[in-house]
């Protein structure tokens, strides 16, 4: 109860579930067609959007300001006004951590109280995401931002579960010789590792490793929105039941208002009623007993390891398109523009009516680790779909209209004569053939003479008991029409249910269409 | 010592009000801007002919199929073109592409940067009460005297401390060292 007789903490209780309720009815909506209300009515990367992170991260290294990222701005000026608020009333992840927490105390499980010694490394760690952005990359650390992070995990650790039963192509252990990754593992081991660290240590994410944390602290040092105490007797409650061990134990006056997350826990636990907080100037000693006062030396190393790392990352990604098995989703930007504003976060995973967008592991490199990549292995990309380019909150995936879906393409699928079922086993096979949205494998299915074997009986059908007529045989793929083929990948995944092992069409990056290589080259001309 | 620093940082404190609420005015003016359409729409239209420019040859799609899907404009009469407006159609009210690519951008990261560093500098120790010397409270509570171990105890009498001070730095004033300061005291 504050001094003004408002249930501080209860209406900070009230506020963080409603927004963690929107968040979760937003995740719930980022689903294809995307025609609910919430879908209809509010960005589904609303969350995402007004992250101040993203957008330092993501303006800084594509080197323009994403529009929508704009509202990043609001949440970094309160911040500055007012402190960590969006950590105790808005993030999704603390609420999950306050939840949690909520839930440990029905089973009488006490927190440690006291901050762990390294909680400094979340200083560490924007420090290096920072630096990485003035040379033009977002790293995979942005992955680490929690908002991003609880998306992720919603994405691709959650939503595979819920995608099994009904929409997804590809089911585990349906293919013999084949295990395609179920779910994002990494994601799930720090996910699960958060959590169990955060059964011993309330918010360890938040004290110790959170980045957009680290950001806001630095940030809100000179808020107005500040902790006062008046007839302190010292019992140490507050700092106990601090859930960011922002509160000295050693002194309960004193706290730590970088780490404050405005959760009015000490308030409302104060059995004096010493605790209240208020509008004031800071002042030049204040509240800084046990503050961050990091260590000048590593965060120095930590840049100069960045400044070194960051041009190896560049490195290794390589050129554009230069890993012709590295699909990105239809209307993505070009390859470094995508690593620059990709943040990693899963919504267009989470969009995905068929599941062919999965984070990518290392077998693009460090860079493109948790970045989307189409999977035509496991299913296709859905005609007349969009719904990864309108989840996308940076933009790394354009907005386009459904019906100009294929304006642009992903991509080229190959033929390879030499795997396919048609050729090697003589099997009337014409799958990629019936399942090409835009007829750019073969011209008709028929029957086409038999050259090899003119007078004796027709060749069954693979799969059925069809057999044609004498010295004919199916017609079988011949090649791909590369002006047509926009490589959307349904006939590897269709060739891919008929033939074991390696497939005859397979799905590559070439030819892929940079659209914004082609707004530069038409703006300069024009 | 005085951090170089410092100064600034007072400085921060006493602008921070208002560098707020110009960070409001600005944040809210941008996402405000974000909802008008843009007035370059021609920019955003980008038309694919037959032989698309080089470099992505391959981007006219399905427009030859076999079966033909039609992509194009509901405006544009000529079939060999096709037209793509990247800013329309999609029922997102924000527009992507307001802002142009320029280095200025770069100052995000980098103001970021150096609040961080300001976020790092040395944190003056907080003033706390001066407390009553022990040698003054326990002669309250007991006149004869106390016997307690504690150093200020150990120089007003007769107990030798533990551990001899530390060599004076010869200093002819005595000061700018614990050391000097100390023998100064003992000498006295």
């Amino acid at each position: 109860m504050s001094r003004l007789g408002i249930p501080t903490r209860r209406v900070r209780i009230v506020v963080q579930t409603s927004i963690f309720l929107l968040w979760v009815g937003l995740i719930l909506a980022t689903h294809y067609p995307m025609d609910s209300w919430l879908a209809r009515n509010i960005p589904v990367s609303l969350m995402l959007r007004i992250d101040p992170l993203v957008l330092t991260v993501v303006a800084g290294g594509m080197r323009v300001g994403v529009t929508i990222l704009m509202l990043g701005f609001v949440t970094l000026a309160v911040s500055l006004l007012l402190g960590r608020v969006f950590c105790g009333w808005v993030c999704p992840l603390g609420a999950t951590f306050d939840f949690y927490s909520w839930i440990l105390r029905f089973f009488k499980v006490q927190h440690k109280g006291p901050s762990p010694k390294y909680f400094r490394a979340k200083y560490y760690l924007l420090g290096a995401i920072l630096v990485f952005a003035l040379f033009g990359t977002v790293s995979p650390l942005i992955g680490l931002d929690p908002i991003v992070l609880i998306t992720r995990v919603a994405a691709a650790v959650l939503q595979p579960f819920g995608r099994a039963s009904g929409e997804m192509t590809w089911i585990v252990g349906q293919k013999p010789g084949y295990w395609g990754y179920f779910i994002d593992f990494s994601t799930l081991i720090l996910f699960l590792g958060i959590m169990t660290h955060t059964t011993r240590v309330s918010r360890v994410w938040c004290r110790v490793a959170c980045p957009l944390g680290a950001y806001l602290a630095a940030t809100s040092r000179h808020s107005v929105l500040r902790r006062q105490t008046e007839n302190c007797v010292h019992c140490n409650i507050c700092s106990a039941e601090c859930p960011t061990g922002a509160i000295d134990f050693k002194n309960p006056e004193v706290y730590n208002e970088s780490e404050c997350v405005k959760c009015f826990v000490c308030s409302d636990v104060c059995p004096v009623d010493a605790n209240y907080f208020g509008l004031r100037k800071p002042k030049a000693n204040d509240s800084h007993g046990s503050v961050v006062e990091l260590d000048r030396r590593k965060l120095i190393g930590t840049a100069a390891t960045a400044v070194l790392a960051a041009p190896l990352l560049r490195l290794e990604a390589g050129e554009p398109g230069n890993s012709k098995r590295l699909l990105r989703p239809p209307m993505s930007r070009e390859e470094s523009d995508f690593l620059s504003s990709c943040i990693r976060c899963g919504e267009c995973m989470k969009a995905c009516p068929t599941g062919t967008l999965k984070p990518a592991g290392l077998q693009h490199g460090l860079r493109a680790l948790w970045t989307p990549v189409m999977t035509p292995l496991e299913a296709p990309c859905k005609e007349g779909c969009n719904a990864c380019s309108v989840a996308c909150p940076t933009d790394a995936i354009l907005k386009y209209p459904i019906e100009k879906k294929y304006a642009f393409k992903a991509g080229n699928a190959t033929f390879n004569a030499s795997n396919c079922i048609s050729y090697t086993e003589n099997k009337f096979c014409s799958e990629c053939i019936r399942v090409c949205p835009t007829n750019a494998i073969a011209f008709t299915k028929g029957w086409e003479p038999n050259p090899e074997n003119q007078h004796k009986w027709g060749v069954a059908a693979a799969g059925s008991e069809q057999v044609s007529p004498p010295g004919t045989r199916p017609t079988r793929p011949l090649k791909v029409n590369y002006a047509s083929c926009v490589g959307c990948g349904a006939c590897e995944t269709a060739c891919h249910q008929i033939v074991y092992g390696p497939t005859a069409m397979v799905t590559t990056s070439a030819g892929r269409a940079t659209p914004t290589q082609l707004m530069d080259a038409l703006k300069k001309s024009g | 010592m005085k951090h170089p620093l410092a100064r600034h940082r007072s400085f921060l404190v006493r602008v921070t009000p208002l560098w707020s609420v110009l960070a409001i005015v600005c944040g809210f003016s941008l996402s405000s801007l974000s909802s008008v359409p843009s007035s370059s729409a021609e920019d955003d239209v980008v038309i694919l002919d037959d032989e698309a420019p080089a470099g992505a040859d391959s981007s006219s799609g399905a427009a030859t199929g076999d079966e033909e899907i039609s992509i194009s404009d509901e405006g544009s009469e000529s079939s060999g073109e096709v037209a793509v407006d990247l800013g329309a159609g999609a029922e997102d009210f924000f527009n992507p592409y307001l802002f142009d690519r320029g280095p200025i951008w770069i100052l995000l990261p980098a103001a970021m940067l150096i609040l961080l560093g300001l976020h790092l500098l040395p944190v003056p120790k907080l003033k706390q009460k001066k407390l009553v010397p022990m040698t003054e409270f326990f002669r309250h509570a007991n006149p004869k005297g106390a016997t307690s171990t504690l150093t200020s105890v150990r120089s007003s009498t007769s107990i030798p401390p533990k551990h001899a001070p530390a060599e004076a730095v010869a200093t002819e004033s005595g000061q700018g060292t614990l050391s000097g300061v100390t023998k100064k005291r003992d000498s006295t």
